[in-house]
């Protein structure tokens, strides 16, 4: 936590976007060389922007919809707005260090929830239309009532994408356990959920084979047996999760999974 | 004679956790190393170890080895190897929990080998036999002429298969009554899943039978998963009554499964499946809408979204359908919509505009809207979104 009121109240990260009133700008300004927690505060903000740049273009949220994460941007520009204005630009009274390591991880992890969407939001087009814009006319183009061989393809391609994604909870999930730490109920809830989803990966496998998509229908026998493992694997047995984990490593399953939804693979 | 005693004692107390240890389900090193094998798709190295620890008596998750053991054979192409090791763990292990994964495993086989028979026996058991009888399995319903199976229990060059109670001479194939057995055994009493995973490849050959069959699993099956499942083998096949099974499973299905249908509709119909979609839309329920609005954005249709939006009392969907059309393309379809939008529903439209990355749109609104907030929100947006034109703009703006 910060020690310093012009950190808390926003005012670096307004001053940092060039959001702030020109008079207010030049006191932050001055204030900035007189204080070194804020001075820190501001290098973070541009390391992390540096971080960012190198993320991939994000193109929407899993869903599709950044509603719910506008209403809360705009609610909180709206509300810190005034507190900035009446920020006061006193001395701190004491140096508190803001972990650089911190803030990086969490660019890090913002860069991976950026990745993520973008590889579905794009599987999910890349599905239906190809490399095409997605335009009303280009996604059925399959003759009949039901959709035609590459309509199906596609759907398909974007149905293992989205499978995928949920199961992202569970191997991502089993790949970052401490075996060490927790013991077998630390992973209770992924294996309950393997369980789950087990049926609906060995359908969806067996699908894709059947219509020629080797390498999604490779990927789903690899997330097929991994969650064979977790469904099976019994409370006591503390030999399991380090088992589950090498094979996920062994397998590449994370990246083949990512890959899978980033480019909607077809044979 | 005491000391001696006492030394025994001490001998068992000490030796007892080590003899514990060694059966606990984890501990059997041989097992572990067998899957780190399969990890590493080493299937002939994992059949040896597995074959062995099948064997070891102090090997005390058999059950599992021997599951692992087919597993292996399978992915190895020894296909009849890996019938006979099902076998022998449903007849070592006939309550055990890999039975379930290893009978899975046996009708992907039968669909490997092409033996309708054998599926349809899975997809549409008999009744349950009266008293135990030693009997041939009943015959399946019959089936479209059966394709002619291929040889099957072809071993791997230099590998035999495992040695049978009675090897077949010269390495043979085993003979039809025996690989029967091996499929289907005695008392077969598949699940509603595995029923589906029959139904799955039948559909492609018998779509006329198979189709009640998952129209009666979507419908009656008291498990939604399972009926969801049903839908989509039907979904996918591509085939026509299939398709209008489906439409019939939205309107007429459990809650969940009309959601499920209604998703299918969305990602494998055709062209005129819109309009069924938009009927579905006026008799559903407001989940069930939901859904219908996300097929519609799936298939780009981006009018019958728009018709949603205008007309809809029910903000949550009518927002939703916005989001849509932007996702769809719709960006100039909401850009009209705004002109004449209710101010609650300029929110909402932004952000469709935002999620279509649609700059000029919001350029055009961001020059007449008269309310400074709302301006301010789609400067915001504008600035997220950082295209060029959007910098052009904000520059000029800032310069004002």
């Amino acid at each position: 936590m910060s020690a310093c009121s012009v950190q808390e109240t926003g005012t670096i990260e307004l001053y940092f976007y060039g959001e702030l009133e020109p008079a207010v700008h030049e006191d932050v300004r001055e204030h900035l060389a007189r204080c070194r927690e804020c001075a820190q505060a501001l290098d973070e903000l541009r390391v992390i922007r540096s971080v960012l740049a190198t993320r991939p273009d994000v193109a929407e949220p899993a869903s599709g919809d950044w509603g719910a994460f506008m209403q809360r941007l705009d609610a909180a520009v709206h509300r810190d707005a005034p507190a900035a204005q009446v920020a006061t630009f006193e001395r701190p009274a004491r140096a508190a260090h803001r972990p650089l390591v911190g803030l990086l991880a969490m660019a890090a992890l913002l860069a991976i929830v950026a990745m993520s969407v973008f590889m579905v939001s794009r599987a999910g087009r890349t599905a239906l239309t190809g490399d095409e814009p997605l335009a009303p006319a280009s996604v059925a183009t399959g003759g009949g009532v039901g959709g035609g061989d590459q309509t199906i393809q596609a759907a398909l391609t974007s149905v293992g994408a989205q499978h995928f994604e949920r199961s992202k909870l569970v191997v991502l999930g089993l790949a970052a356990k401490e075996p060490a730490a927790g013991g077998a109920s630390d992973w209770a809830y992924e294996r309950e959920l393997a369980t789950s989803l087990l049926n609906d990966t060995r359908l969806y496998r067996q699908a894709a084979e059947r219509r020629g998509l080797t390498s999604l229908a490779g990927v789903m026998r690899d997330l097929e047996i991994v969650l064979l493992q977790a469904s099976m694997a019994e409370a006591a047995d503390t030999a399991a999760l380090p088992q589950i984990q090498r094979l996920i490593q062994k397998r590449g399953l994370v990246e083949k999974m990512d890959v899978a939804g980033t480019t909607g693979i077809l044979p | 004679m005491k000391q001696l005693l006492i030394g025994m004692a001490l001998a068992a107390i000490m030796a007892a956790p080590s003899a514990v240890r060694a059966g606990e389900p984890g501990d059997s090193q041989r097992l572990e190393r067998a899957k780190d094998l399969i990890a590493d798709e080493q299937w002939e190295r994992a059949i040896e170890q597995l074959k062995a620890a099948a064997a070891d008596p102090k090997e005390r998750s058999k059950d599992e080895a021997l599951f692992w053991l087919a597993h292996s054979q399978h992915q190895a192409r020894d296909l009849a190897a890996a019938l006979q090791t099902i076998a022998e763990l449903e007849r070592r292990h006939a309550s055990s929990r890999w039975v379930k994964p290893a009978n899975s495993l046996r009708v992907e086989i039968a669909q490997k080998l092409q033996r309708t028979d054998v599926l349809w026996m899975t997809a549409a058991p008999p009744a349950p036999p009266g008293p135990p009888s030693a009997m041939p399995p009943a015959r399946a319903p019959q089936p479209a002429a059966p394709r002619s199976a291929p040889p099957v229990a072809v071993p791997a060059p230099g590998k035999p298969p495992l040695p049978p109670a009675k090897p077949a001479a010269g390495g043979l194939p085993a003979p039809p009554p025996r690989l029967s057995t091996l499929l289907i055994p005695e008392g077969w009493s598949p699940d509603t899943n595995l029923r589906i995973q029959a139904l799955g490849s039948l559909i492609q050959t018998d779509a006329t039978r198979v189709i009640p069959m998952l129209r009666e699993i979507a419908l009656e099956s008291g498990n939604p998963r399972e009926a969801s499942r049903a839908v989509f083998v039907l979904a996918q096949s591509g085939n026509p009554e299939a398709h209008s099974t489906v439409v019939d499973v939205a309107r007429r299905g459990a809650e969940v499964v009309r959601i499920a249908a209604v998703r299918e509709l969305g990602r494998f119909g055709g062209p005129a499946v819109s309009d069924e979609l938009v009927k579905l839309y006026g008799v559903s329920s407001e989940r069930v809408k939901y859904q219908v609005v996300n097929a519609l954005g799936d298939r780009a249709a981006t009018s019958a979204l728009l018709r949603i939006a205008q007309t809809e009392s029910n903000r949550r969907l009518q927002e939703r359908a916005i989001v849509r059309i932007g996702q769809a393309g719709g960006s100039e379809q909401l850009r009209r919509f705004y002109t004449k939008a209710r101010p609650e529903l300029k929110h909402p439209i932004i952000n469709g505009l935002f999620n279509a990355r649609a700059v000029e749109e919001l350029i055009y609104i961001a020059g007449r809207e008269r309310d400074a907030r709302i301006r301010s929100e789609v400067l915001t947006r504008l600035r997220l979104l950082n295209t060029v034109k959007a910098r052009e703009y904000l520059e000029k703006q800032s310069k004002k």
